[in-house]
């Protein structure tokens, strides 16, 4: 009977929004003077509930702003729910997305060391794993180069190499990541199939519903917030494939 | 974390705080048990004078000392302009005892230099009782001093010339108070030890039961986010002087080129009297960059990470708190320039300069606390910046760097006195210039101010940080 690596309780995540983007004092002050700022509530997720079991991978459909990215980040901790409880066993890592905590001034091995540093891996770890992302990343002597001078294919191969030496409880896939030329793009998308099926806990979203079919156990589909079906991936796909897409 | 090791961690922290108070109280040395007199007298204005001292002549100045350790006795004498000869007895009574005798030679005297009768060591137990002070004089009539009076002075009781005159010769006193933290410092230690240790137990014994407890989760964050925060750090070491020549020689070459601007500026263009003028404008202009940089750091701190903080879950306070690290690492670096300059220009370093560390750790904490609370609005209104500039460039003039605090009017001096970076400056430069500890009140004061913006600080950083992924 595997165990529950994720609860998901009664999630609801409510923002206020403001009826015009205030992001200055002055604006600030102005409209308050003016009585003309108002704010709407606007519900993220409503009443969401699931679990996640010890090695499965669930994915994530519905259309744009139906929820599926404010659930990782509340899952992740990004975002904490206006109400209902969330229970995570084990640490999560994120996929980030290619090259987010990148600096441009720093070298590939000084990158390799903070931007590990920011996914919360020790310094013994990535001692350990550095020549193994050097060498995935094809890189070679360029690693001692500042990354500025990097073109983006070598950039988003070093990012790549990074961000799949990951080996957490639960892993947060946006999006499949798949990058530069053919030769990489075929043993990047081969090493994300790895890690997603390799016994880690994996929650994945993706726009490309045959993925979400190759790769899942299980699928939830949401609009709105709310939670439409819950199920095996196959019959959830065919499910939304018929109907999501039409309506 | 298993609680032996809990225990060793608390042993150390208990270890390290007893013996920085023992350190403190041997860098502290005098000025932990005695500060300057609070109520000396000081009586300068005169409205008219004696009769000329010849002998016979005695004044009698009746008056309460207010200070707990009185060391001298002065008055003014007019010398109608001309010399003098014979001498004064100068004696201070407490009754019928003799506290200070001083025989003064007339021809020494001029005209409003105090007359100073000076006692060999600090006459203690008397303050609040009524001492006498007598001036008598040996001079013939035309060759004799008279000495000052103010009549509508209140600081004596009574003066007799003979017969009763209204007000008070011209005279101060100075002396010592005694410090309560000095006096007592010891079961103060004892004290705050006591609690410290209670405190400690009581934590321990807390994670012991339940597993958890806020000072332990604090000490495993630390552990936790340790490589993290050394690797932003270390970037924005390494990025700051990645493409410049000099390197780091900038964080020493940065503050003693504006110093050397400001020298030449301040004290050939304006006359100013301030002793060792270069190490007095190095220090102002250390801690206030110090203070500017942070703050600057810090304000973009979680705006300028935007793209991390909306990814990655860790701690926000990350990102204040690495860069207040590395620019605090800056300020370390540019102690080096200060202490060259400070020997160059012959300031001799005494065992006070470990106590100006004191002043600059309340600094970095004032600053961090002011760091993230810019940071945490910067996130709301973006118009934070600009408006910050402007408060720091007021502040900078507000703040006796390249000035004396005494050219400030009275009635604007609330300015200083609310000013923290001033306290902290101005306790530094008497560690590093003067070579003496400030009094222990100057200690609380400026712990008081770094703490106070911390908790600001903090609770505004805590209550927001929520919302910080809506905003980015």
């Amino acid at each position: 009977m595997p165990e529950n690596m994720i609860e998901v309780r009664n999630v609801t995540m409510k923002f206020r929004m403001g009826n015009q983007p205030i992001n200055s004092l002055k604006e600030y002050v102005t409209t308050t003077l003016k009585g003309t700022l108002k704010f709407n509530e606007f519900v993220a997720l409503n009443d969401l509930s699931f679990d996640v079991k010890r090695g499965e991978t669930l994915g994530f459909v519905g259309r744009n702003g139906a929820g599926k990215s404010t659930t990782l980040k509340c899952i992740s901790g990004i975002l904490k729910p206006t109400s209902g409880s969330i229970k995570a066993y084990g640490n999560i890592v994120p996929m980030l997305e290619l090259g987010a905590g990148f600096d441009l001034e720093l070298t590939g091995r000084e990158n390799i060391y903070l931007n590990g540093a920011v996914l919360g891996y020790s310094k013994a770890y990535l001692d350990d794993k550095y020549n193994e992302i050097v060498e995935f990343s094809e890189l070679g002597d360029f690693i001692e180069m500042p990354i500025r001078s990097y073109s983006s294919g070598m950039m988003a191969r070093l990012a790549f190499s990074i961000a799949s030496i990951v080996q957490p409880e639960i892993l947060i896939v946006d999006e499949i990541l798949s990058v530069g030329d053919a030769a990489f793009k075929e043993k990047s998308s081969q090493r994300m199939k790895e890690l997603m099926t390799g016994g880690t806990t994996v929650l994945f979203v993706s726009h490309d519903i045959d993925k979400i079919e190759e790769l899942c156990d299980k699928v939830i589909w949401l609009e709105h917030g709310k939670k439409i079906a819950y199920g095996d991936a196959k019959e959830i796909c065919d499910l939304y494939r018929n109907k999501g897409v039409k309506k | 974390m298993n609680s032996k090791r809990l225990a060793k961690i608390y042993r150390g922290i208990f270890a390290v705080f007893l013996s920085l108070l023992v350190l403190f109280f041997f860098l502290a040395g005098e000025q932990l048990k005695y500060r300057d007199g609070q109520n000396v007298i000081n009586v300068t204005e005169a409205t008219g004078s004696t009769v000329e001292l010849t002998s016979g002549v005695i004044v009698e100045q009746l008056f309460i000392s207010d200070i707990d350790r009185l060391k001298s006795v002065s008055f003014l004498c007019t010398t109608h302009y001309r010399d003098n000869t014979g001498y004064l007895n100068v004696v201070l009574k407490c009754g019928e005892e003799v506290l200070i005798e001083e025989i003064v030679s007339v021809a020494d005297i001029k005209e409003n230099v105090p007359v100073v009768a000076e006692a060999d060591e600090y006459l203690e137990g008397y303050r609040g009782k009524q001492l006498t002070l007598l001036i008598s004089g040996t001079s013939k009539e035309g060759k004799a001093v008279s000495v000052l009076l103010n009549s509508a002075s209140t600081a004596g009781i009574s003066l007799y010339v003979g017969q009763h005159k209204p007000g008070s010769i011209c005279f101060s006193t100075t002396g010592q108070d005694f410090v309560f933290t000095g006096q007592h410092y010891w079961q103060m230690v004892a004290g705050l030890s006591a609690a410290l240790a209670l405190g400690l137990y009581v934590s321990y014994k807390h994670y012991e039961k339940t597993g958890k407890d806020y000072a332990v989760s604090v000490i495993l964050a630390m552990e936790r986010y340790e490589f993290l925060i050394s690797q932003l750090v270390s970037r924005d070491f390494k990025t700051k002087y990645k493409r410049s020549v000099l390197g780091v020689f900038w964080s020493f070459l940065n503050p003693l080129l504006t110093m050397t601007v400001q020298y030449i500026v301040f004290s050939t263009l304006f006359r100013n009297d301030i002793a060792n003028y270069p190490v007095y404008l190095l220090t102002g202009i250390i801690c206030f960059s110090f203070f500017n940089e942070v703050t600057n750091m810090c304000l973009s701190s979680i705006t300028g990470n935007a793209n991390l903080v909306k990814k990655v879950y860790m701690p926000r306070y990350i990102f204040p708190i690495s860069r207040t690290i590395s620019s605090s690492i800056n300020l370390a670096i540019s102690l080096i320039p200060l202490l060259l300059v400070s020997l160059i220009t012959g300031v001799a370093l005494r065992k006070s300069l470990v106590l100006m560390l004191f002043f600059l750790i309340c600094l970095i904490i004032f600053s961090l606390g002011v760091g993230m609370f810019l940071s945490a609005t910067m996130v709301f209104f973006r118009d934070i910046q600009f408006l910050w500039s402007v408060v720091v460039m007021m502040w900078q003039y507000g703040t006796p760097i390249f000035y004396s605090p005494s050219i400030i009017p009275p009635r604007f001096s609330f300015i200083l006195k609310f000013n923290p970076i001033y306290h902290f400056i101005k306790n530094v430069r008497m560690c590093l210039i003067d070579g003496i500890s400030p009094e222990p009140r100057a200690y609380a004061i400026c712990f008081a101010f770094a703490l106070l913006s911390l908790l600001i600080g903090s609770v505004v950083f805590k209550k927001t940080q929520d919302s910080f992924t809506l905003y980015l």
